[in-house]
């Protein structure tokens, strides 16, 4: 059963990259949705429930963190992993206190992304990309 | 009124966009390419910490114009020209121009008439400055084509292709 995932940031390239990333690694996981902001991440994550979030930090009208923490509020075991660019450390750090698990930095890799994804979700076992 | 406009170089035909629709022009230290990302995508760079997605103008532009053939395309790192990413003034996206050439300022009438429509509906007009001709970009248009090439989504991938992004 593929893992459902939200896909958020407010560049339509990177959730471009990130779902590209993702429907390749051998039908692990299935985009359910997207959202170019904080709040539509909540609003998305309410509707569709999705058992993965990947979320960007810096975004307009609510930032990834805020969203964070409000996704939690709605379901406490959400999986939610922050995508971050070089030089966001603090960013970061303050994401995984509001509960993010984990963290992949921008750009991409494959190989980075499912690394993490596995590690945050024991059920997305494999770890690298499809052949 | 005159107002000023960002102008560049894309191979040997001069564009422009007004400076209202520019947030900055940066000197880029490094692009990094994409593997299998549209074509239209020369690659992205940090500016001040914020990954910006750049545009490639040169696979963009209809063909038939300035567009350069498959392959030509010169390298995104290590030698070759300065480059400088001529950043749009989006609310949401990070979008910038790659430019390989210098970047200037020139003055000109925004609203001087209808842009040249049809095929070049990208362009916002032709203005003469001087003595040549400018082609003055459509923001919106440049970003609602830009956003319909992401939309298509990465080429397929080929054995080998993990490699590339290592």
């Amino acid at each position: 059963m593929a893992i459902r995932v939200l896909v958020v940031d407010d560049a339509m390239f990177m959730r471009s990259m990130i779902k590209d990333i993702l429907v390749n690694a051998g039908g692990r996981y299935e985009i359910v949705g997207e959202a170019s902001n904080g709040r539509e991440a909540i609003a998305r994550f309410r509707e569709l429930n999705p058992e993965l979030v990947t979320m960007d930090i810096v975004m307009p009208q609510l930032d990834g963190i805020e969203a964070t923490r409000e996704i939690l509020k709605v379901d406490p075991a959400a999986v939610i992993v922050m995508c971050s660019a070089m030089g966001q450390e603090a960013l970061v750090v303050e994401s995984i206190s509001a509960g993010a698990k984990d963290f992949i930095v921008k750009p991409f890799t494959s190989d980075r992304v499912l690394q993490v994804l596995a590690k945050v979700l024991p059920g997305a076992a494999g770890g690298s990309a499809a052949p | 009124m005159l107002e000023p406009i960002i102008t560049f170089e894309v191979l040997s035909e001069w564009f422009g966009l007004m400076a209202s629709d520019v947030r900055e022009v940066a000197r880029l230290r490094g692009v990094r390419p994409v593997p299998r990302a549209p074509d239209v995508i020369a690659g992205l760079a940090e500016v001040h910490g914020r990954l910006v997605t750049l545009i490639d103008l040169e696979r963009l532009l209809p063909a038939g114009e300035t567009r350069v053939p498959s392959g030509a395309r010169a390298p995104c790192e290590g030698s070759g020209p300065e480059e400088f990413g001529v950043v749009l003034a989006l609310p949401y996206e990070h979008l910038g121009i790659l430019v390989r050439s210098e970047v200037d300022v020139a003055s000109g009438v925004a609203d001087s008439g209808p842009g040249p429509g049809g095929a070049a509906s990208w362009l916002r007009a032709r203005l003469p400055v001087g003595d040549r001709l400018l082609n003055l970009l459509s923001l919106p248009e440049l970003v609602s084509r830009v956003e319909e090439t992401i939309r298509k989504g990465f080429r397929p991938r080929s054995s080998g292709t993990l490699d590339e992004e290592n």
